[in-house]
């Protein structure tokens, strides 16, 4: 083997990004590794801009940390989304439910989407049981039978990033590690290796791997490893109103002249994330961000996840999307001794292309030529022409073909839904599309809605199935000790 | 918005190419709206031998509606659970290249670190005695995977060996029902629209016209429409592949029907061996720099299982695929698209996969540029992927008893193969992109195969006792063993299920 092997990991920042990882860790790291936590901040502004959903991903990784969903809503605020309703985005009317939903159906071998690309717009809308439900504000469990037209919604949660990052950190404590609250003072390296980090408590820590969690400031991040591909910045701010009643199961993402406003409903309270152009005054405790990623996130022994690699506007699930594949990504590459240059080449490759492929997606939110006469929109869409953007857009006009790059975050279903909620037409129709009798079609099309309305009309609304839900977790789990 | 849709489709050339292009557009198409027309000529001999397949060919017949059993019989069809490579890491040496996974995967971490754990241990399984392919191969044995998920019998994957030959005149059938129309002659000339450059008829030895507006070029290592015609570069890859020529025969069984392929490394090539029903196909191929035409055929007909039937047949090509798929209203399919050799039977692979990346892109009648542009693309990234894995074959090797394999050892290879090889040595990691043919467990049987051995196991499998390790290994083992005991013998099966007619 060359060099040491590896022998102690130091975790080194504040809220989401370090908790989660900590939980992470605290299953995946072997016993014989040291595991230091070191806290800076435990409640940091900037986790705002994770944004305040996750998406359906993450019930794979609550449960490989251990942790159900029972524990996630008797311990935290969080409710259940299906989607997004995008509201007036970028010009009033344009709106539509970015709905987490399974894989279209293929009808007699060719995919609904291309069937109904040229219908009007609502018809997508209208086979998507997660956008319906999430309109009319009712929710219920995914059904585990597949011929349920219930069975094709997913949902995801609305959460506070403080109240989660406090049941990550529950979890990261079952196991042993060390846990120091202190700032970092001074990072001592030798050529591209930290070698310890003086606290502002007096304390060093020394470790083989650092991991950097500490947000925009990316305090582990080497003097001279230039920012790159940094481009526009926004500024941002959080309020919260404790009183607002639960509403639908659904995140309200709604656009203005001065950019755009986010607002999720939690049982502990609603959260509004409010995101304009550094001109805008956004007064109170407004800070800004600038979108961009570093050039390498992972640098001689450290790495930097979250915000401290990369940031995208949370109008969409892309910063909680990246942040679980930054973490998962440092898991299937955690080095094995002190040399680390073959994992450090791959990671950087593969962060690179996932944060390629989820800033496509935001940009396409974009990509329209109608885009308000305003700082915020006209920056925004400096970066259209982006070349694998502009790819995709020209193949879904030509005849509503979804080009599909390797594992990015959003999925067709996903890229399929924001085409048509953005309002892209497809010029020609697909020709095999074409060539199925279109009285057929409707019927099926209609068959598939009055399933889904059906169902739709059964669903209790999302505040009594969730009142309902945690009396029962609580019966259930206070039995049960 | 354009209506205008494509109303006369032009295959050239039969054989495997032409006929699955055909028969899988017969499928899909109403030939009152567009016909399909496939030119072939009697007198142009079509390059199958004995094929060998992998598991996705299953795919292309199920959506096609074939019965397995009714095609088998028609083509002299056998079961195929993987492949033998012999020779390939060191002189002496084998492995098997089995279909399906090794093991199970056991708290989320892949099987090959329990694997390396053992071995570091002391244990002397090689990784194949985890896989059900594997040993049942070895065995001669063969059933059905079992639908029930917790079954061990689920486990088994499959492909086919065929009469390549045999299937192309099976799916002319299937294809001639389904509408498709079948013209005798060979093509003299092709005219090409002086604008566009767009391919607009064919003229036949026998008189006859043909006309399109869209064609495919399924002539093969003469690339008539893609090449010759329209002048599409090729990308040669001989400088990875250096292989430029096979000699091909037929020879009689003996024994037991195997239910696997052997490839046999030869001092400036390889060999193979592909059991159908009746005989066993053979090849050798190599590369004319290392080795003349006359030995090579000695090294062939010294290797045969039973009695040659017939003289051997000598095939040219060059490694390499063209610069673009698709260009203008014409797409190469087979052979004349490009040539990886067919180390892991990847040929109707590529054929079929060139064919629905067509269906799902088919264009209208007008045609934009942006459409062949995405295929090029996707086809192009699948030959670059296949050619990696196929490339390992020969870089991950140890032999230094041939100028041909002192070469390969020491031949630069692509980044892209690089960068999986050195994650593989460093720790045992395995990356692959999502959409790769081949998936992790295929690379982790070559590279464990050739001796390309992880330096350190999984960290969190190191801290496990030895012990603990082993039980759950040698229960895989039992189960495996116990599974194979009870398969029929590959001959006894096919015998009950798909006996072809002689």
């Amino acid at each position: 083997m060359d060099g040491a092997p590896l022998t102690s990991v130091a975790l080194c920042g504040s809220g989401l990004a370090l908790w989660m990882s900590a939980a992470a860790f605290s299953k995946s790291l072997p016993n014989s590794v040291q595991m230091t936590v070191v806290d800076t901040d435990p409640n940091p502004a900037s986790d705002m801009f994770y944004g305040h959903v996750l998406p359906p991903q993450f019930y794979d990784f609550h449960l490989s940390i251990d942790l159900s969903e029972p524990e996630l809503l008797l311990n935290t605020g969080s409710t259940f989304v299906f989607g997004t309703q995008m509201q007036n985005w970028a010009q009033p009317g344009r709106s539509w439910v970015q709905a987490f939903h399974q894989p279209l159906p293929v009808w007699e071998g060719v995919p609904l989407m291309k069937l109904i690309q040229q219908h009007p717009h609502a018809t997508l809308q209208s086979t998507l049981i997660s956008a319906q439900a999430a309109k009319t504000g009712v929710f219920a469990h995914p059904s585990e039978d597949p011929e349920h037209p219930l069975s094709r919604a997913e949902y995801g949660y609305a959460i506070n990033p403080a109240e989660l990052s406090r049941l990550y950190k529950a979890v990261a404590m079952r196991r042993n590690l060390q846990l120091i609250s202190a700032q970092i003072e001074t990072v001592t390296r030798k050529d591209d290796t930290v070698t310890s980090l003086t606290l502002t408590d007096g304390q060093r820590v020394e470790a083989d791997l650092f991991i950097d969690c500490t947000g925009p400031s990316a305090v582990l991040r080497a003097k001279g490893l230039a920012p790159a591909n940094k481009s526009r910045s926004v500024t941002a701010k959080l309020s919260r109103n404790a009183d607002t009643p639960l509403g639908a199961p659904v995140q309200r993402v709604s656009g203005s002249d001065a950019g755009w406003r986010s607002d999720v409903v939690l049982r502990s309270g609603a959260l509004r994330l409010t995101v304009a152009d550094t001109s805008s005054e956004l007064d109170g405790n407004a800070a800004s961000f600038q979108i961009g990623r570093a050039e390498k996130a992972w640098h001689g022994n450290t790495i930097a996840i979250g915000h401290a690699a990369s940031i995208l506007e949370p109008f969409t699930v892309a910063p909680m999307k990246l942040l679980l594949r930054d973490i998962e990504r440092v898991q299937s590459l955690l080095p094995v001794s002190s040399d680390m240059r073959i994992e450090a080449q791959e990671y950087n490759r593969a962060a690179r292309n996932d944060y390629d492929h989820a800033s496509l997606f935001n940009q396409a939110h974009f990509a329209v030529p109608d885009l308000p006469d305003t700082p915020y929109w006209q920056t925004a869409a400096v970066k259209n022409d982006a070349p694998k953007l502009v790819r995709k857009l020209t193949q879904y006009n030509g005849r509503g073909y979804l080009v599909e790059y390797d594992n990015e975050p959003f999925d067709a279903v996903d890229w399929a839904v924001l085409h048509d909620g953005m309002g892209r037409t497809p010029h020609r129709a697909d020709p095999l599309a074409a060539a199925i009798d279109p009285e057929t079609v409707q019927s099926c099309l209609d068959t598939l809605r009055k399933n889904i309305k059906a169902v739709v009309e059964r669903m209790p609304p999302h505040p009594i199935y969730m009142s309902k839900f945690i009396a029962y977790l609580h019966r259930k789990y206070s039995r049960n000790g | 918005m354009d209506d205008r849709r494509l109303k006369n489709i032009v295959i050239v050339g039969g054989g495997s190419a032409g006929w699955m292009t055909a028969a899988a557009l017969s499928s899909l198409l109403d030939p009152r709206n567009i016909s399909v027309t496939l030119v072939e000529s009697e007198q142009i001999g079509t390059v199958g031998v004995g094929e060998a397949t992998i598991p996705d060919m299953i795919n292309f017949n199920r959506i096609l509606g074939i019965r397995e059993a009714e095609f088998m019989k028609a083509t002299d069809a056998t079961f195929k659970l993987g492949i033998q490579f012999v020779n390939w890491g060191r002189l002496g040496e084998h492995y098997f290249h089995p279909f399906g996974q090794h093991g199970a995967d056991m708290q989320g971490i892949d099987f090959h670190h329990y694997w390396l754990h053992a071995q570091q241990n002391g244990s002397a399984n090689p990784i194949e005695d985890y896989s059900l392919c594997a040993v049942a191969g070895k065995a001669n044995k063969f059933a059905l995977p079992a639908q029930d998920p917790r079954s061990v019998m689920s486990k088994i994957r499959y492909a086919y060996h065929f009469n390549a030959t045999k299937y192309a005149k099976f799916l002319r059938v299937y294809a001639e029902k389904r509408g498709v129309r079948r013209i005798e002659g060979k093509v003299e000339t092709v005219s090409v629209a002086p604008g566009s450059g767009d391919i607009q008829s064919l003229a036949l030895d026998n008189g006859k016209r043909i006309e399109g507006d869209f064609f495919f070029d399924c002539t093969g290592f003469r690339a008539l429409l893609m090449r010759k015609t329209l002048g599409v570069e090729f990308k040669d890859w001989s400088q990875w592949l250096p292989c430029n020529t096979a000699q091909t025969i037929a020879c009689e069984h003996t024994d037991a029907l195997p239910s696997y392929t052997r490839s046999t490394a030869q001092s400036a090539g390889w060999q193979w061996r592909i059991p159908t029903q009746s005989r066993t196909g053979n090849g050798h191929i190599y590369s004319t720099d290392y080795m003349d035409d006359e030995a090579a055929q000695d090294i062939l007909l010294a290797n045969l299982d039973g009695t040659p039937i017939g003289q051997p047949r000598t095939i040219r090509f060059k490694t390499g695929r063209l610069a673009e798929f698709w260009h203008n209203n014409c797409v190469g399919i087979g052979l004349s698209s490009g040539f990886l050799e067919p180390l892991e039977s990847t040929s109707l692979y590529l054929i079929q996969s060139g064919i629905s990346k067509f269906i799902s892109l088919f264009p209208s009648g007008s045609f934009s540029p942006i459409i062949a542009q995405e295929y090029n693309r996707q086809m192009c990234q699948e030959f670059d992927q296949v050619r990696d894995f196929i490339i390992l074959h020969y870089k991950a090797t140890q032999r230094d008893d041939s100028p041909f394999w002192n070469y390969c050892r020491t031949m630069s290879i692509p980044d892209s193969l690089q960068r999986k090889i050195d994650l593989f040595h460093e720790a045992g990691r395995m990356v692959r992109d999502e959409n790769e043919l081949f998936t992790r467990p295929n690379w982790i049987a070559v590279m464990l195969g050739q001796n390309l051995v992880p330096k350190v196991c999984d960290p969190i499998v190191a801290t496990l006792p030895p012990e603990q390790v082993e039980h759950s290994l040698a229960s895989m083992r039992q189960a495996i063993t116990r599974a194979t005991d009870q398969m029929p013998t590959h001959d006894g099966f096919i015998d009950k299920y798909c006996k072809a007619e002689t």
